[in-house]
Order: structure tokens, then sequence, then C-alpha cells
């Protein structure tokens, strides 16, 4: 079950798409440094081949996993 | 260990790996002269990094990174190329319990990419080298990045590939195999107001080939062995197993693997904090009946113009592969024993919980050229079945400066 649910979460957001339009205006939080949703990409790239490497997991917001023979 | 000497077809040679390396750097270079020429004002963007992580296993790595950035437009599009290096240090329970010494060794690793904005849409590639002196990994990942009718709502694909050799350092050159590895994402953001954010990510991940570890070796036990440990009031650990195995065998594990991670992010600000909240969630799944649950929330806090406080937290629950066991038992009585098919002493592939606490310190420059950050993170592990090791803690340091010349 949730594994159902949690496959749903693509098609929430889909449906969320429809929801919500702000004015140019009104993004001046979405703009700040802390609302990046992709965060630093280079301290990320370090955070991830920790991770990566010490979590049997992959993908995601986590670890790319592989690439090296690191553990 | 049974390493195969590989069909010239599927080795790259390093030499061809830098050629390649190369020729992506000359083929960067000549885009960023041609973008200079377009537009000379300063748009490089240097990063230097340096993460430190040391556990109490006798594990530490040091890597520094610096890379380099020239943007070609405001909406995304640069040319970008990365450098880093793995020094490691190891004499872990993995190392020692082979019966061999510590090592010491580095990994050298580099991507270059570039991306360019077209309208609504960031198309992007990279390409990513890997080389240690018993492993060698070449990929490429193509994504596009689309603003679907506003920045309310970004879709992000991507299609990646690598190619990788691996085998053993004393024969690396003469003998290695080969994993292929095919990975899919696709993420979409979306603003829900001015204050909230919220994006899913799903990862399909495809690997085939020689998964397993060339330098691991499992214990097998028979049940009168397991029956005497007990009758001896022994558990079996790292330093009771050796009394008590009747033979090692190389690590084999499925050649196949297929993982899907499915990944939500909500993103909120809050004034006064003058700061966000994230919350992160993940679990993830795959061919080997390993499933992982991944929470992780965050805090930042704007301590005032320049400075600014981020505190997280991270909770990493898996479960273990389905061929995993702690002992690996055959039947030494039959005429032929029966050895079993899949073995692995990979504690990633058992069943643990991580829980990491973490805290970073940024400061930017009013002008917004330079930035610091220090980060620092503890992380406390437990394995339930690793016959090695029970628990393990571990220090994560990072510290970083971006500059805008």
């Amino acid at each position: 079950m949730r594994r159902c649910l949690l496959a749903l979460l693509p098609c929430l957001l889909l449906v969320a798409s429809g929801c919500a339009t702000t004015r140019p205006w009104e993004r001046e939080h979405l703009a700040s440094p802390s609302m990046a949703p992709d965060g630093d990409g280079d301290r990320e790239a370090l955070r991830g081949h920790v991770l990566g490497t010490r979590e049997g997991a992959e993908g995601g917001f986590g670890g790319g996993g592989g690439g090296c023979g690191c553990n | 260990m049974q390493l195969r000497r590989a069909p010239s077809r599927r080795t790259l040679p390093k030499g061809a790996a830098f050629a390649a390396l190369a020729f992506a750097a000359l083929l960067i270079s000549a885009l960023v002269g041609i973008s200079a020429r377009v537009d000379a004002d300063d748009k490089w963007r240097l990063a230097l990094d340096t993460l430190v992580y040391a556990d109490g296993d006798d594990v530490t790595v040091v890597t520094p990174q610096t890379s380099v950035r020239y943007l070609l437009d405001e909406d995304g599009g640069e040319v970008r190329a990365r450098v880093g290096v793995d020094v490691v240090s190891a004499a872990s329970v993995d190392v020692i319990a082979q019966a061999t010494r510590g090592f010491r060794e580095v990994r050298t690793d580099a991507t270059l990419g570039v991306s360019k904005a077209f309208g609504d849409w960031l198309p992007s590639f990279d390409y990513h080298l890997s080389t240690e002196s018993d492993y060698l990994s070449n990929g490429g990942r193509l994504g596009l990045r689309a603003r679907l009718g506003s920045p309310d709502t970004v879709l992000q694909l991507g299609y990646g590939f690598s190619s990788d050799l691996v085998g053993r350092r004393e024969s690396f050159d003469q003998q290695h195999e080969s994993v292929r590895t095919h990975r899919a994402d696709v993420s979409l953001t979306q603003a829900l107001g001015p204050r909230t954010l919220l994006r899913g990510a799903v990862t399909l991940t495809a690997r085939s080939g020689f998964q397993s570890k060339p330098y691991r070796f499992v214990p097998l036990f028979d049940q009168a062995a397991l029956d005497r440990a007990r009758a001896d009031g022994v558990e079996l650990d790292r330093s009771s197993f050796a009394a008590y195995a009747i033979n090692r065998v190389p690590e084999r594990v499925p050649d196949e693997r297929v993982g899907v991670a499915m990944a939500g992010r909500l993103l909120h600000y809050v004034r006064a904090l003058r700061g966000s909240l994230r919350l992160d969630y993940q679990v993830y799944l795959d061919s080997w009946g390993l499933v992982a649950n991944t929470l992780e929330p965050a805090v930042t806090l704007g301590l005032s113009r320049e400075w600014s406080l981020v505190a997280y937290g991270r909770v990493y629950l898996q479960g273990n592969a389905s061929f995993w066991r702690r002992t690996y038992v055959v039947q030494s009585a039959a005429p032929s024993p029966t050895i079993p098919t899949y073995r692995s002493l990979d504690r990633e592939l058992s069943k643990f919980q991580t829980y990491t606490l973490g805290a970073r310190v940024e400061w930017t420059a009013p002008d917004a050229r330079f930035a610091f950050f220090v980060d620092g993170a503890v992380a406390y592990s437990h394995y339930e079945q690793f016959l090695y090791l029970e628990e393990r803690v571990a220090f994560i340091g990072l510290a970083g400066v971006r500059w805008t010349p």
C-alpha cells in the first residue's frame, strides 16, 4: 500500500502543477538561496559520493552509487 | 578469484580515457573562447572544497575538489569542469578480516559538462571519468530541464550511462571485468505558493556485469562448526570466526541489478527564521530484495545578511539483500558440498541503520562574489547482521569556498 502511495507522488505533483501560479513580485522568498531545491552542485557531488559508498541505496536525492571501487 | 581476461572490445585503456578527457577539455575550451568573444563580462565561478571522512573502523578519506564554471547565460547555461582526488587510508575490518594489511589508495575523479539555455529549455551533457589502481569508470549523462509554462513548474529529465572496469590492482591491466550502468531520472519541482516548493523525483538504475568485490572472500561454515561454536559458548564475530570457518570462497553477487528510488522534497520559507525548513523522504527498492528508507529534515537560519546556519539530520534504514546471510552454511557431509550461489560480505547489503546529525555555517560577502562554508556531521551506524562489525561512528567534515573573480 505504501509503495502504491509513493508511486502516486509524481501524479500528485502533476496535479499540483495546475494549482498554483506565483506572480513575479511574489517570488522573493522562492529565490532565496535557502530555497534552492538543488543545493550547491559541488557540495552535493561530494556529499553524494560519501553516501553512495556507504549506503546500499542509490538515486533519488542520495548518492549515485557505483562509478568507483570505493567500498 | 576467477577474474577473466576481458575481451579487447570491452576494454578501454586508461590512455584512451585520458585522451578522451583531453579532447573534451579542448572542446569545452573552444566553447568558452567563443562565449568569451560574445560577452567579455566576468562570468567565471571557482570552487574549492575539501572533504574529510574518518571513522572508528580505521578508515580515513581526504578529498580535495576544485571546479571551474563559465556562465553562458542567465538561465543555467554554463561550461563546467570538476576534478577531485580521494586519498584513502584504510585498515578496516573489511581489510583486516581478509588477512591483509591496510592500504593507501588514490582515486582521481573528473567531470566535464556543458549546458545551454534555449528559451524555457536547458539541455546539458556531462562526461565523467573516475580512475584508481583497480577501477576505471567512464560515463556520460544527457539532461534536460524545462520550465512548463511558468517558473512555478520545472521538469528535469536525465539519462546516464557508464562503462566500468574492475579488477585487482596488481593485475588490473591484464585482467578485469566489466560493469555497465544505465540510469534514467525524472523530477518535477512545483511552487505550491510564494513560500513553498515541492519536488518529486524518480530514479531507475539498471546495472549489469561483475558487481562483487574482487578482494572479498566469504567464510563458509558447516553445521558441525556452528554446533561446536555454540558448545564452546562462542558467538561468531570477527575475532572468532576464523577458528570455525571451514573454507573461504570469493564473494559473488548476481550480475544484474535493477533499482528504483522515489523521493520527495518539501521546502518552506519561514519569515521568522529568515530561512527555510526542508524535509526529504526517499524509498529505494531493488531486484536484490533490498529496501531502504531515508528521512532527512533540515532547517536554515538566516543569522544576518552574510551569515546563515543550517542544521540537519538524516535517518537511513536499510533491510538486507535477499541472499545476505550473517554466516553462510554448507552441507560438508554431502558428497560434493553445496556452496551458496550468491554470498557476500558487503555490509552495505546487510540490514543496518545510520543516524546522522550535522550543521553547516555559511558566509557570503555583501557583493556575493565570495563565500565560504564549514560543515560537520557525526554519523552512527548499527549493523545488525554483519559478522565483522556491529557499529561504527564516523565524522564527516566539509569546507569550501566560492569565488567569482
